[in-house]
């Protein structure tokens, strides 16, 4: 009788033992690939202005896709004042920051309109005619479209995979707003839309930024748009990038070479549809100065390829060594276990620890009496 | 009985021209040449033929655009090569009716945001989404009370108001009319204008309507409807 208490105790044990393991295994594996460890990008994402050439886009641009349609099919709205042979590329070039600043914002002026609808706000990008009104970016901290309050873009390089949020990136057209930010200013990602991704190159600071961004409620509501910049981030000043030697290198004073990145070759260029990796060519024989230098006549070629990168092609990662900055979480590659769900495995793992206590106890009892019943023999 | 007859006489020539002017009516020409159609202006489907576009079609100008040179709107679902023309076809009641409305459906929009309306024309895909037109006692973009269409003719030459034309679009409504439901010509709207063959009654009618307000503002309607009368009985 003892001895089967005993080994029911010791079963408990093992199956405590068993679940808590389990679940601790679980709960770790669910936050820790959605958790990838990277380095927050803070300055510049200066931008190369795009191109087209034979029907293929390169550099920066937009596409738009109609209600319904697909990033990889389309269709794709066509803009009659597009520079491109094929018009559903709107080709974009860098504005008076010379790109998108991550970690603080680049709102739009007021008033944000002309007295024709056409957009004002020139920091990202430099106003474009879209239909015949020019359309623009800003990102504010509170969206204009929404009224929602969104967070500063952030991108986090994480072995040469960029990941992000954009959420306060908007766009502003004919006198009206439209939240063009990943995920939504509610967090949430409607339809077409797609996380930020992209690849960095930190020896010559090459990158590719990508997302696509639904439009909710309002005249295009159903229409979405893919977003491809192209460039080279360039570290906000008193900040230090990953250098290729491993070493840190430090970011040139404000505005040191913003204009430098509107000269460089345009970048690489994908059709949407190629996305499915999210991440392109970053070229790997690109000749860019290094950020922190002053870019004067760089060319910060990320390629002019528009299939999808072999391994080969992807930027080459060096020792991401950063000073000023820190390292942050980021949770936007891997799968996000549901709240419920990492609630259940934990509740199951303090079960197992329970179990594999109250089986300690049991057989700590069961030696005690043993030991008694010895001793009285 | 004296007075009686010649109060019929006085009557006569007033009762023989009100006859005159209800037979010639709807098709017809009066004496002066110039009258009301009312009827069916019957569609003709539109149709591409390399460069040539006829029948019944619509196009969009940007704004600060011209009739004449654009730039006008690419609507990508266009079957024609320019995809700035978009093709219409007849609607349920074989096109436009002039003396009384074809309004919306109640919803006038599908879950997508595709408009119903199909009494005038068949709703056409633009950008993804249905377009339609319909005529509204009310005008649906700005509030505002709209006439029945009138149509006239005068020596083959066709003119009126049309201020009730609207399309709706992915739950929206552009008032499309000429003049616009307030009487005004914003922009580029020009009058109503067309032809009219009084022997065949083929008919085009052609006019320009600048959206104001919304999500287009500034944007032009250029509609180019072509067919045939056909007089009300």
């Amino acid at each position: 009788m003892r001895q089967l208490g005993r080994t029911g105790s010791r079963r408990w044990r093992r199956f405590g033992v068993l679940v808590a393991g389990l679940g601790l295994a679980s709960t770790g594996l669910m936050v820790a690939p959605a958790s990838a460890v990277g380095t927050p990008l803070v300055g510049t994402f200066t931008i190369t202005p795009g191109a087209c050439s034979g029907g293929v886009a390169s550099g920066t641009y937009l596409r738009m896709v109609l209600s319904g349609g697909t990033n990889a099919a389309g269709p794709y709205f066509s803009n009659s004042d597009s520079a491109c042979s094929d018009n559903t590329y709107t080709l974009l070039s860098p504005g008076s920051a010379g790109g998108l600043v991550t970690a603080s914002y680049q709102p739009q002026p007021t008033p944000a309109f002309d007295s024709s609808g056409n957009a004002l706000a020139d920091q990202i990008t430099t106003p474009v005619p879209f239909e015949g009104v020019k359309f623009a970016t800003a990102t504010n901290p509170v969206d204009p479209q929404t009224g929602l309050h969104t967070p500063a873009p952030s991108v986090v390089d994480n072995g040469g995979a960029l990941s992000g949020n954009v959420q306060s990136f908007g766009v502003s057209w004919n006198n009206q707003e439209f939240n063009q930010g990943s995920p939504k200013p509610d967090g949430s990602s409607p339809g077409n839309t797609t996380p930020v991704t992209g690849t960095y190159n930190s020896s010559t600071g090459a990158y590719v930024l990508q997302w696509s961004s639904q439009v909710v409620g309002g005249p295009f509501n159903g229409f979405s748009a893919f977003w491809n910049l192209t460039g080279r981030f360039i570290p906000a000043a008193g900040t230090t990038v990953p250098a290729a030697s491993g070493s840190a290198v430090s970011a040139p004073s404000a505005g040191a070479s913003h204009g430098a990145s509107s000269s460089a070759p345009a970048g690489s260029g994908r059709s949407p549809g190629s996305s499915s990796s999210g991440r392109s060519s970053s070229g790997s024989g690109a000749t860019a100065a290094r950020p922190g230098s002053s870019a004067t006549g760089g060319t910060a070629s990320t390629g002019s390829t528009t299939h999808a990168p072999s391994k080969a092609s992807r930027p080459t990662t060096k020792t991401h060594t950063v000073v000023s900055s820190h390292t942050v979480v980021a949770g936007s590659d891997g799968w996000d276990a549901p709240t419920w769900l990492v609630v259940l495995v934990a509740a199951l793992a303090a079960i197992g620890l329970a179990g594999v206590l109250w089986a300690e106890r049991q057989l700590r009892r069961q030696r005690t009496i043993d030991h008694i019943d010895v001793k009285g023999a | 009985m004296i007075r009686r007859l010649l109060t019929v006489a006085a009557l006569a020539p007033l009762l023989a021209i009100t006859a005159g002017l209800a037979i010639s009516g709807p098709a017809g020409a009066n004496s002066s040449g110039r009258h009301t159609l009312i009827g069916t202006f019957k569609l003709t489907p539109g149709a591409c033929f390399a460069a040539a576009v006829t029948g019944t079609y619509f196009r969009m100008i940007s704004p600060n655009g011209s009739v004449a040179n654009g730039k006008y709107f690419d609507n990508p679902d266009s079957t024609c090569a320019n995809k700035t023309y978009t093709l219409a076809e007849p609607g349920t009641q074989g096109g436009l009716i002039t003396g009384k409305y074809q309004p919306n459906p109640t919803p006038a929009f599908n879950a997508q945001g595709g408009a119903l309306a199909d009494s005038i024309v068949q709703p056409q895909s633009f950008t993804a989404i249905n377009f339609s037109i319909a005529t509204d006692k009310k005008d649906p973009q700005t509030g505002e009370s709209a006439p029945a269409p009138t149509i006239k003719v005068n020596g083959g030459k066709l003119s009126g108001q049309i201020e009730a034309w609207s399309a709706a679009w992915n739950k929206l409504y552009f008032n499309q009319g000429s003049p616009k439901p307030n009487g005004s010509r914003p922009g580029l709207t020009t009058p109503l204008s067309g032809t009219y063959n009084s022997s065949t009654r083929a008919f085009v009618l052609t006019w320009t309507s600048q959206v104001v307000g919304g999500p287009f503002n500034g944007f032009t309607g250029y509609w180019h409807l072509a067919g045939t009368f056909v007089p009300a009985r």
